[in-house]
């Protein structure tokens, strides 16, 4: 006795680190991982250090987690074992041994025990006798791991030898160790399993008793199973949660199949009823998805019903919910889609795409009520992110096929509207006239902005994704409210053009009163109403794309690109099948333009029209502008000049410009036509050699009136519709051509010195409209033209060529030789030449020299 | 004891790896305080293929070739403290490996290495302080501070620059809350404009 | 290639992902790089290094236990009991080679190796006397009959009947 308490556990652990035998101890412990328990005496009897090396904690802790007792919450279990053991002993101590001395084991112990306890032997007690002898942990041992599972061991064990006897008795003796509820055996089969894994290897034939402990939980299942069964019969919610959680206890089931739930689901009535017309969505009128509504009722009315009782009974583990809405979601929601989107697919691609985002949007609803399901339990364990997959995942079959249409049938909406409006195009023209809206306005700048603010407004109105009737009750859930129904017939520029008379009127706001008024006579080469049209259309097809935007992965990605592909493809069109279509047409107009074969003087058509396009391909691209802030912008990064749209956007900006300056090209070219056309056929052929009784009268002749009248017209149409920058150029152009007209002009004239003056009134009167434009370089060259008129009206030669030789007075415009031309034009030249060609050269200048 | 003459020569032989050792050792620290990083972690690991595996020299001396006479007692002694400097040793070469990754700022290795030097000895204030740092800068804030304000309650000749970093790890975990906050906030307001345009 | 030379001054070449299984060697050369210089394993022989070589070369290419996984590696280790029928017949050495090869894997940090090598040590253990098993480590007993018997006694509880 003295000797054994030399050997203290304590000091056999306190035994350096050390070589044991050939191995390093630290690798006999990875050995002594592996190693069944039954081996573990003889190994530790070696010698002190493998003594030692058999306590080390670190062992045990392994196999004591691999009960996973506190993990799973398995302690009661022990402590039941315990107390049943306890109440054993406490029994057959009171009770007459009749049925104990069956048990010779018993017996044996129940003397030892009772009669003579032994201080020294109850640290080791358990070992010494068989099966039921344990009653109270070892009292030399503190509380590590390794008497922590001594205890489990002990407890355990013992149990094993009724997996030996007759399968159908297995579960009855196993369950008269613990209190009579499926419960608690539950956990009794749970945790044995545990113990009699190859991490523990507790006995030797660890691995057929786990077979046929498995066999015996497989039968417990199924007797929980009919438990759960009866109970749902009845309704009794209690007793199928226990049975459902009983079932769950039995083995820790991660996220395998779990039968019970699977097979509850599996009887819920909806998955089996019929009758469902998602057929009668679609009727003469179109969509209408009143009955879907109604079929979604009755999907979310299982899902608060049978989804929250699933939420109350089944384990938050289980997560039954999730895999009952989502097989409602494929099963009942996804074919009632599949049958609907089929039907509409007969009728139009249209169809089917708004019935996509409909149904998209009513399946939607599922999502709020799984997490209002969810809400039966704190722990539930249901994320928005599941509930959020199960739709996406139900719908993704459909993904592919609506984005690829969505894209097509987008295309193919806005060819019509432009192939339409290119037909519609012969007949307007003809009423051009009366169409000038912008230019006839008093101020075109504060026009367009009006339009700009009634397009807003019509942008912000919402766009219906689900179609119903107008009194048909949207239900709580439905986003949007009534004020949605109407607002994809506010938005149709259909109705403003040709004049609905509905209700929508009533609603819209004054100043779409007054945009549909400007729609209906603003008929030109470009059409605002086809603009709109297109960006409408476009709206309606990203309005449906953003219903998919929130979804995960692979499919997030291509609708995120189909909602840029739109507003390109919208640009496109709008660019290439419209705006430029109607500039080329307009700036062909022009260069047919022959003035000649128009009355009208101070009117160049064509150019007007021109202009009005000019006006409307701005206001066009200001639509576009909003638009892209609007609806786009929360898509893409606007900052990022690499993004597709952001450089679709400028390509289409820069085409319009393009157009813009092309244009102008052309009418320049036909303005300053008109222009020259003006001055030769009102300039009378005395215009400057009047008979010299005629009064002088210094204003400007008619021809220069009207000239500068037509100018001034043309010019101040064009203002505030493009860039300074551009109107600079197209004045500079202007006032360049008109120096050359003008030039041109006075030489084919025979000037008298009465006519002179009638000269110097004309150039000041052009010199003063060039310098309203507020061109420096042209202004100043219109000063120097108005120079050379005082040579008509020196009447001494002498003068006069000093005059021509002067350079300087014409600021290096005209050089001599340009003047002496100019001053041929003098109706008293014949007699002058001569002393002029003298005085300038001292040469006598043939009179052949004289070019005209 | 017959043994001895066996032990000897292997005895020499783990001398002379564990001399071998040192002097690369030194090499390393040589190396690290010039700043060339990388030939000081060249010569601690060679010194380590030198050091660890020095146990299995004691194998042929105790294990096989002896059946020893009772466990070693007479051994036991000499071989121990063999043992210990060997550990002490290959302790101080994880936690100058620790330094040298934190320099490279390779932090997942400079966590491992402090580790290893932390099996030798839990309390090496320097290797837990290293491993503290290359948590902090893997973002692993709560971690790193539980460390620290360990390394600050036990060690108080370390307690300064605990502080420091734990003051300067805060600030970096602030701004990385900041930003983290900034996104949700941005995507917050999205869905709010999503639902507003529905 | 990575060249290795071993306690015997033997050299070896290798293939990189070979004798990558080899933490402490992947670290090292994670650390430093390769080079042409040999990397010294004075702890290690010719015999056993070739023979830690060949299980290498088999296991080429198979995932390395993670760094976090070291936390549980207990658990890990645990969970498959069973040698596979090529590791079994490479481990079938004779004994003093078998600790031999469990050393290096444990010097060279070549988890899977030592594992299987501690497993069929656990299996030679398995249903052998004290006496049995003192001969297989070479270990001595130094309990008096006094100290083997409460040990016996303290063990008892494990003890399959």
């Amino acid at each position: 006795m003295h000797k054994f308490k030399t050997l203290e556990p304590v000091r056999l652990q306190s035994l350096p680190k050390n070589i044991v035998g050939c191995l390093p101890s630290d690798l006999h412990l990875l050995v002594l991982h592996h190693l069944p328990i039954p081996d573990i005496p003889a190994y530790a009897r070696c010698s002190r250090a493998t003594a030692a090396l058999s306590h080390t904690d670190s062992l045990w802790r392994t196999r004591w987690s691999a009960l996973a007792i506190d993990k799973h919450n398995l302690s009661t279990v022990l402590d039941d074992i315990e107390s049943f053991q306890k109440g054993q002993v406490a029994a057959s101590k009171a009770a007459t041994p009749a049925t104990i001395s069956v048990d010779d084991d018993f017996g044996d112990f129940a003397t030892v025990d009772v009669v003579q306890p032994r201080a020294d032997e109850l640290g080791d007690f358990i070992g010494a006798f068989d099966a039921f002898v344990a009653v109270s942990p070892p009292p030399a041992l503190k509380d590590t791991f390794r008497s922590r599972y001594i205890r489990a061991h002990t407890l355990l064990k013992p149990l094993l030898r009724h997996l030996s006897v007759s399968p159908h008795l297995i579960l009855s003796e196993l369950a008269s160790h613990v209190p009579p509820s499926i419960r608690a055996q539950a956990k009794l089969l749970h945790l044995l399993s545990l113990f009699l894994s190859p991490i523990i290897k507790p006995v030797k034939r660890y691995d057929g008793l786990a077979l046929v402990l498995r066999a015996t939980m497989d039968r417990f299942d199924a007797n929980l199973l009919a438990a759960f069964d009866m109970a749902d019969g009845k309704g009794d919610e209690q007793g199928m949660r226990e049975a459902a959680e009983s079932s769950w206890d039995l083995r820790n089931y991660g996220d395998g199949d779990w039968e019970m739930g699977k097979v509850w689901a599996e009887k819920r009535e909806i998955f089996y009823q019929h009758g469902w017309k998602p057929l009668d969505n679609i009727t003469k009128e179109g969509l209408e998805f009143t009955p879907m509504d109604e079929f979604m009722n009755q999907i979310l009315g299982a899902i608060s019903d049978h989804g929250a009782r699933a939420v109350r009974i089944f384990p938050p583990g289980a997560q039954v919910l999730i895999a009952f809405a989502d097989r409602l979601a494929i099963e009942v929601v996804g074919e009632y889609i599949t049958a609907l989107l089929e039907r509409a697919r007969e009728v139009s691609t249209e169809m089917v795409l708004k019935a996509s985002a409909a149904c998209f949007r009513e399946s939607w609803k599922m999502v709020d009520a799984v997490m209002s399901a969810a809400g039966q339990r704190l722990d539930s364990g249901v994320t928005k992110t599941q509930a959020e997959d199960i739709v996406y995942r139900m719908f993704e079959v459909n993904m592919d096929e609506y984005l690829d249409e969505e894209v097509d049938c987008l295309k193919q909406i806005c060819d019509t509207i432009c192939k339409n409006w290119d037909k519609q195009v012969p007949t307007t023209t003809t009423t051009r006239d009366s169409t000038t809206r912008f230019l006839s306005s008093h101020n075109a700048a504060q026009e367009k902005r009006n339009v700009l603010t009634s397009f807003t407004n019509v942008l912000l109105l919402p766009v219906t994704i689900v179609p119903r009737t107008v009194n048909a009750v949207g239900g709580a859930l439905m986003t949007g409210g009534s004020a949605a129904v109407q607002g994809i017939a506010m938005l149709n520029p259909q109705r403003w053009v040709y004049g609905g008379t509905g209700g929508y009127e009533k609603s819209l706001l004054k100043d779409e009163g007054k945009f549909k008024l400007e729609m209906n006579q603003l008929d030109l080469l470009l059409s605002l109403d086809v603009a709109l049209e297109l960006i409408h259309a476009d709206r309606e097809a990203l309005k449906r794309v953003e219903t998919f935007v929130g979804y995960p992965g692979h499919y997030g990605h291509r609708v995120r690109d189909t909602v840029e592909e739109l507003f390109i493809l919208l640009l496109q069109i709008l660019g290439e099948g419209h705006v430029m279509k109607g500039f080329d047409l307009a700036t062909e107009r022009m260069r047919e333009y022959e003035p000649a074969e128009h009355g009208g003087t101070t009117d160049v058509a064509p150019l007007v029209q021109f202009f009005e396009l000019v006006h409307i391909g701005d206001m066009i691209q200001s639509m576009v502008q909003v638009y892209f802030d609007k609806e786009l912008a929360p898509h893409i990064d606007k900052t990022d000049f690499l993004n597709a749209v952001v450089r679709e956007k400028k390509r289409f900006e820069n085409a319009l410009d393009e157009c813009v300056a092309g244009g102008l090209n052309a009418g320049t070219d036909v303005l300053m036509n008109q222009v020259e056309h003006i001055i030769l056929t009102l300039t009378e052929p005395r215009e400057y050699y009047p008979p010299e009784d005629t009064p002088l009268e210094l204003g400007p002749t008619k021809a220069c009136r009207e000239a500068i009248g037509c100018l001034e017209t043309h010019c101040k149409l064009l203002k505030g519709s493009t860039s300074q920058e551009v109107l600079e150029v197209f004045y500079q152009e202007i006032g360049i051509r008109l120096i050359a007209i003008l030039q041109k002009h006075i030489k084919r004239q025979i000037i008298s010195l009465n006519g002179g003056f009638q000269v110097i009134a004309d150039l000041n009167t052009y010199h003063n409209f060039i310098s309203s434009l507020k061109v420096p370089s042209i202004a100043s060259d219109f000063s120097h033209l108005k120079m050379l008129g005082h040579v008509y009206v020196v009447e001494d030669a002498k003068d006069l060529a000093q005059i021509v030789r002067d350079v300087t007075r014409y600021g290096g415009a005209y050089r001599p030789e340009d003047i002496y031309e100019f001053v041929q034009r003098r109706s008293d030249w014949k007699k002058i030449e001569k002393t002029v060609d003298k005085t300038m050269y001292n040469l006598s200048f043939r009179e052949d020299c004289v070019i005209c | 004891m017959a043994s001895s003459d066996y032990v000897d020569p292997l005895r020499s032989s783990t001398e002379h790896k564990l001399n071998t050792a040192k002097t690369k050792k030194e090499d390393g620290d040589q190396a690290f305080k010039q700043g060339d990083t990388k030939a000081a972690l060249k010569a601690y690991h060679e010194s380590l293929m030198f050091l660890l595996g020095i146990d299995k020299s004691a194998l042929q001396s105790l294990g096989l070739s002896q059946p020893l006479p009772s466990a070693s007692d007479a051994t036991k002694d000499p071989k121990t403290k063999e043992r210990t400097e060997i550990d002490e040793i290959i302790e101080k070469i994880y936690a100058n490996m620790a330094a040298c990754h934190i320099k490279n700022q390779n932090w997942k290795r400079a966590v491992e290495t402090a580790d290893k030097a932390l099996q030798k000895n839990e309390e090496n204030y320097k290797a837990l302080f290293r491993k503290a740092k290359a948590l902090g800068e893997q973002g692993f804030f709560e971690k790193a501070s539980k460390i620290l304000e360990d390394i600050k309650s036990k060690s108080p000749a370390d307690a300064a620059s605990a502080t420091t970093e734990l003051a300067r790890l805060k600030v970096i975990d602030d701004e990385r809350e900041r930003a983290h906050k900034q996104k949700l906030k941005g995507f917050l307001n999205r869905k709010k404009d999503d639902k507003a345009t529905d | 290639m990575v060249l290795l030379v071993t306690s015997d001054n033997e050299q070896f070449h290798a293939d990189k992902e070979v004798v990558e299984r080899s933490v402490l060697i992947k670290n090292m050369l994670e650390d430093v790089g390769e080079s042409d210089q040999p990397i010294p394993l004075p702890n290690v022989s010719s015999s056993v290094l070739k023979k830690v070589l060949e299980y290498c070369e088999h296991h080429r290419g198979e995932p390395l236990p993670s760094a976090e996984s070291e936390s549980n590696q207990d658990e890990t280790r645990k969970r498959t009991t069973d040698i596979s029928e090529w590791d079994q017949k490479f481990i079938t050495v004779d004994q003093e080679m078998l600790f031999e090869i469990i050393l290096a894997a444990n010097y060279l940090d070549i988890k899977s190796l030592l594992d299987v090598g501690c497993k069929t040590v656990a299996n030679m253990i398995k249903g052998k006397t004290p006496e049995e098993i003192r001969k297989l480590f070479n270990i001595v007993n130094d309990f008096t009959p006094e100290e083997e018997a409460q040990i016996k006694k303290e063990n008892e509880w494990a003890e399959d009947r």
